[in-house]
């Protein structure tokens, strides 16, 4: 394949503008990762410290085989939820390897709320879930935790039988999943290594029992102890849902690693060899590429060469629908066909998009949809030709489409342009967003426009005087509210992705995904739904 | 006629082919004489010796008996049969095995072969250290005090040690090379130290007779070369010092001496000669004598009838080849250099390199030498009984080569041996080379302010630059982790997305634990191991050389891997075994209580205990033997022998258990 070439002035003022913008929402970033690594009180750090305990985010490192990359997935999801956990919730979930093996690792933030599982917890461990499945790999669950947060249980309890329904489904399919238990696995939580295919408890530490003392006593009227009910020598002696009794936690997590070499390797579809061309454009620069402000138009192919093996880019249908940039390169290795948005979608865009689809399908290579899009375009001309049923057709081939893929937004996505190219309702096995994305129905100027325009019209049907003040209050009330729904930080705090990223960072990011992705067979689409011609 | 030689004709006979009965660097030393006189040689060797380097350079190596030196080198029936099967019309003994054996110079003789060394009754007389003080008394050649009579009985000999007084020094009578010496400093130790100078010396001279000699805590070390044909002409080829040694095994030997005036060589020399003279010395030999740093006195020690070690310093500064001359006086030619032409050149110093480990009292390793290169320098020679990928075995001594260096004086000859210390790769297993490096560079040494106590008081700086030491095994491991990974290979190593602590390395070197933190940025390195942070760049990778910019200086790492050990040497910092501590730690549960270990590989000389014997914290449990030092093991702990796991002539590895002991 050939490079392709960059036409960007990096002494340019918009280059320099670009990139202040975008390095103050990186802090921002920064700020919010910070927020995620909270592990507690410091006085519940010292009383773990003093027991001898390693915190979460110290187990996954030694879990983790040395000197290999680990994906934090969703860690700022709850983020902005009132009366959650904040951040990332007690849970630390990611990718990594062990034993030479991909497979996802949840870790219980047991010092942060004595690890006690919030709304958004329980909806990060459902979408943790969806990956596990998606992309066959096996789990380690690193447990301790107090179970479901009380005056959350309402909202979470029906969700939360899902995550142990998944885990003997998994199984069913042949996915392993280890628990290995370091403290309190108690009520619903003790189904997580109840459910595990092996599960480790960690003498005189976990407590694994389906109601404590006190609820016994209430229950049932029996005296009884927690060591007694639940205590990890019991559970390996006699009750057997242990299955091996580790001294300590090194040697909880060194049973883990020895059982990961057991697990049966997937059979990867491609495993890149021989060696891979960095980009010929520093990733910093994307930085002053990527304009802060979405409605300034930017040529997404300077975004391409930076993320690509030796900005290798072979553009498909280059001179036919022009905002839609289509073509074939590969990232760490692995091939990838890219679907990019150069601004609004055409109808030429949209079947072309479509097109590229069925080819990469039909080829089996896997997916990447880059967003940058107002959504379709509109107007009489493009109702006339046939917009909708051109945009059914991008839908019916995304929709359709079985080989794995990737979303990232760079910039807007609105409309039926988000679910054209790959939004969340269409399962990309992975989304990531940059911090400068906005999400929705559209702009937030143009949503409060259109609300003034439909309010005057209302107004003047029903022949109420229209307050032109009090409009543009209630305007500004609206852009602040759809510009906040519409950002980055609300959109991962919903979990409508897996991650907000550092653009820098993009080529490691899909880098790691599509070797996710890579790591099973991939087969092609053979089907579709009926075109609208 | 050649313009260069020592010796005229006489009624001489012609040695045409050597067998060398012995090993290792001084049957390399042979070899090399013989080929430039054009003399055949005949090489033997036991089965775990065939591959060290004398074996392919004789003309012929002969397998022989089995790896016990009792069933090879010291076999002489089994010696002189295949010196007569291959041909062979002379023998060399070297040093050490039957070098000093009357009883093996005679059956030569009978047997028609050239002993290459003196005649068998000046060995006899020296052999005996008992024999050889009566006759220098004899000939006015003064001794050091003390007690060299026939009873031997262990009683009697407590008794004559009494007399004499403390410190003082037991020495076996047919011993050499620190075999069988100990001294004694207090009574309740002296009834011990006799029986184990008897068992050792017993083990290796095959007698275990002793002398007693009051023990000089202020001496030095010197010795003269001498040597003597057939014909009666004695002279010295000046001195030697050997003041520097441990456990009487001699570290670091140089010549001139730095106390050596023009008169007192002059009389020690005299001394020599005389000496010589009385045993009517006829061919290569060594006259030791302790000098009195505080009188100024010396007294004669013994005579060493045979070709030192150390030799190759007197062959530097005199210009001789001392084994060509061995070979000449053999054969019967007349000595004709005159002990006037005798002159020194510059300075000369030598040290050997061992295999032992300073941090563990120096006792004696085995291992493979993965690597041995030095450098081409004017002035070095090295005398080496390996090559890189040899073994050093638990039979024999554990020296890996001698080092010698030649130089203009003193000062610049010692500044070259450090220079050679640094840049001499030895890898594979532990060395003395970071303590030699280290004693050349001493303002003691430098000065010439020693006497033989000097390393009993001479602390070991372990402390060498570990921190960079421990970045470059940590560099390495993150290579080879990365190699074995199939995913994602250029995605930096321990890549996040989220803030994580940096990758860790946990190591111990010499003793000392390191934590290696480090993450990867880009194409180099952060390290926070110590306060400063360090920033690493890999410049070259490639056959476990290994080339970094650690803060913009650039080191070149030389490095063999060994299981969890990674081996360094960099030739500003020095060698290191690194040892790369398990990430997750050995359980309490699953260490052996109770046992007893062995700490080097050895062979058990006796077993001290019996099975349901109560033994209690400090008494001795087995004596072991290792390169033949012997070494007694101790309980650690009261209790009950449950189990012994050995038995008395067992070859053991390190790490095994001898026996175990179970709580009283």
């Amino acid at each position: 394949m050939k490079s392709i070439k960059s036409h960007i002035n990096l002494n340019s003022n918009k280059f320099q503008e670009n990139k202040t913008e975008m390095e103050k929402l990186i802090s921002n970033l920064e700020k919010h990762m910070q927020e995620s690594r909270f592990e507690g009180k410091e006085k519940h750090i010292q009383k773990a410290r003093s027991k001898n305990k390693m915190l979460a985010r110290e187990r996954i490192e030694m879990v983790l085989d040395q000197d290999s990359p680990f994906l934090e997935l969703l860690p700022l999801a709850g983020m902005k939820k009132k009366g959650g956990f904040g951040a990332g919730g007690t849970n630390v979930s990611g990718i990594g390897i062990v034993s030479g093996k991909f497979c996802i690792i949840n870790s219980n933030v047991g010092t942060r709320k004595g690890g006690s599982v919030d709304y958004a917890t329980v909806f990060k461990g459902l979408r943790i879930g969806d990956i596990t499945r998606e992309n066959k790999l096996p789990t380690i669950n690193l447990v301790e935790s107090g179970g479901a947060n009380l005056p959350d249980q309402a909202k979470i309890f029906n969700y939360g039988g899902e995550a142990f329904r998944e885990i003997t489904r998994r199984s069913a399919m042949g996915l392993t999943t280890i628990s290995v238990v370091f403290g309190n696995a108690t009520a619903g939580g003790a189904y997580i290594p109840g459910m595990s295919d092996f599960s480790i408890f960690q003498k005189k530490s976990a407590k694994v029992f389906l109601a404590g003392p006190p609820l016994v006593k209430m229950a049932t009227n029996e005296v009884s102890n927690e060591e007694e009910l639940g205590g990890a020598e019991m559970h390996s002696e006699i009750s057997g849902v242990s299955d091996y009794l580790a001294e300590d936690e090194f040697d909880g997590i060194r049973i883990a690693r020895e059982l990961m070499e057991v697990v049966k390797p997937t059979q990867p579809e491609l495993i890149p060899k021989g060696n891979i061309d960095e980009p010929h454009h520093s990733s910093e620069e994307l930085l002053g590429i990527v304009p802060s402000d979405p409605k300034t138009p930017f040529d997404v192919r300077e975004v391409i060469l930076r993320i690509c093996d030796g900005s290798e880019f072979s553009e498909f249908k280059k001179e036919y629908g022009k905002t839609m940039v289509c073509g074939w390169c590969k990232i760490h290795g692995y091939p990838i066909g890219i679907i990019a948005n150069n601004g609004v979608i055409f109808s030429e865009s949209a079947n072309k998009g479509a097109q590229f689809i069925q080819l990469s399908n039909k080829n089996d290579i896997p997916l990447l949809f880059i967003q940058n899009t107002t959504g379709y375009m509109v107007g009489k001309t493009y109702e006339e030709g046939g917009i909708i049923k051109n945009g059914a057709k991008l839908i019916n081939a995304v929709s359709n489409s079985k080989v794995p893929s990737v979303t990232l937004m760079i910039g807007s996505s609105f409309g039926a342009g988000n679910y054209g190219m790959n939004g969340r309702s269409y399962d990309p096995n992975f989304l990531f967003t940059y911090p400068n994305a906005k999400i929705g129905v559209m702009g937030s100027e143009q949503l409060a426009g259109v609300m003034n325009i439909i309010q005057k019209a209302s107004a003047k049907a029903s022949d109420i005087p229209y307050d032109e003040e009090n409009a543009k209050i209630i305007q500004q009330m609206l852009i602040n509210e759809a510009e906040s729904k519409s950002s980055a930080w609300h959109s991962t705090s919903e979990l409508w992705d897996d991650g907000v990223i550092d653009p820098r960072e993009t080529r490691n990011y899909l880098g790691f995904a599509f070797a996710i992705l890579y790591n099973q067979k991939i087969e092609g689409a053979k089907s579709y739904g009926v075109w609208r011609m | 006629m050649p313009n260069h030689t020592e010796f005229g004709e006489c009624n001489m006979k012609l040695i045409n082919t050597i067998l060398i009965a012995n090993r290792g660097e001084i049957t390399s030393r042979v070899i090399r004489t013989c080929k430039s006189i054009g003399i055949k040689t005949i090489a033997i060797h036991s089965p775990i010796d065939e591959n060290l380097p004398y074996t392919q350079e004789a003309d012929l190596a002969v397998l022989i008996g089995d790896n016990a030196p009792n069933s090879s080198y010291l076999d002489q029936e089994l010696i002189i049969n295949t010196a007569l099967k291959h041909g062979a019309d002379a023998i060399h003994p070297g040093y050490g095995f039957l070098a000093e054996n009357v009883e093996f110079a005679e059956k030569c003789k009978k047997a028609n072969l050239i002993f290459i060394g003196p005649n068998s009754k000046a060995i006899k007389s020296m052999g005996c250290k008992s024999e050889a003080k009566y006759l220098m008394q004899k000939h006015q050649v003064p001794t050091v005090p003390g007690y060299q009579g026939k009873n031997q009985k262990t009683g009697n000999l407590i008794k004559e040690a009494l007399k004499i007084g403390f410190p003082l020094l037991l020495k076996a009578t047919s011993g050499g090379g620190g075999k069988g010496m100990r001294v004694v400093k207090q009574e309740k130790e002296l009834k011990e130290a006799i029986e184990s100078a008897k068992r050792e010396s017993l083990s290796a001279f095959g007698n275990n007779e002793l002398i007693i000699e009051k023990y000089i805590t202020h001496g030095r070390h010197i010795e003269f070369q001498i040597f003597g044909d057939q014909h009666g002409n004695i002279i010295h080829l000046l001195e030697r010092e050997c003041t520097i040694q441990r456990r009487h095994q001699k570290v670091l030997e140089e010549s001139p001496s730095p106390i050596m005036t023009i008169d007192l060589r002059k009389k020690m020399g005299e001394a020599s000669v005389n000496a010589a003279k009385a045993l009517n010395y006829d061919n290569a030999g060594t006259v030791e004598f302790i000098y009195d740093d505080k009188s100024k006195e010396f007294f004669f020690l013994e005579i060493n009838t045979r070709l030192q070690v150390e030799h190759p310093v007197t062959e530097a500064i005199t210009g001789l080849d001392l084994v060509k001359m061995q070979i000449e006086a053999a054969e019967g030619k007349i000595l004709t250099i005159k002990q006037d032409e005798v002159k020194g050149k510059g300075y000369a110093v030598e040290l050997r390199l061992y295999a032992e480990d300073p941090s563990n009292n120096f006792l004696p390793v085995t291992g493979n030498v993965n690597t041995f290169t030095y450098p081409l320098i004017e002035g070095l020679r090295i005398e080496s009984a390996i090559k890189s990928g040899s073994d050093i075995s638990i039979f024999y001594d554990p020296m890996i080569a001698k080092i010698i260096v030649h130089g203009e004086n003193r000062d610049s000859g010692l500044r070259k041996m450090g220079y050679v210390l640094d840049q001499m790769v030895c890898l594979g297993t532990v060395t003395n080379q970071n303590f030699l490096a280290q004693l050349v560079r001493e303002p003691n040494i430098i000065k010439g302010d020693y006497n033989t106590n000097f390393l009993d008081s001479f602390r070991i700086n372990s402390k060498c630059n570990t921190n960079t030491l421990s970045i470059a095994a940590s560099l390495l491991l993150h290579h080879k982790r990365r190699k074995e990974q199939i995913f994602l290979k250029n995605i930096p190593g321990g890549w996040r997305n989220n803030y994580y602590a940096p990758q860790q390395n946990k190591f111990e070197i010499n003793g000392e634990k390191i934590v290696s933190n480090y993450r990867q940025k880009g194409d180099s390195f952060e390290f926070y191991n110590s306060k400063e942070i360090h920033n690493v760049k890999i410049i070259e990778e490639k056959n476990e050389n290994l080339k970094l910019q650690i803060n913009g200086v650039s080191y070149s790492f030389k490095t063999f891997s060994n299981k969890n050990e990674i081996h360094i040497h960099n030739s500003t910092i020095g060698s290191g075994i690194i040892k790369l501590l398990d990430r997750f730690p050995v359980l309490e549960k699953e260490k052996e209580k109770g046992g007893c270990t062995a700490p080097m590989p050895s062979q058990v000389i006796e077993i001290l205990v019996k099975v349901n014997e109560k033994i209690k914290e400090g008494s001795p449990l087995a004596i072991l033997s290792s390169m033949k030092m012997e070494n007694t093991i101790y309980a650690q702990e009261n209790g009950i022998i449950e189990e012994i796991f050995t038995k008395k002539g067992a070859n053991i590895e390190a790490g095994f258990t001898i026996l175990k002991i179970k709580e009283n």
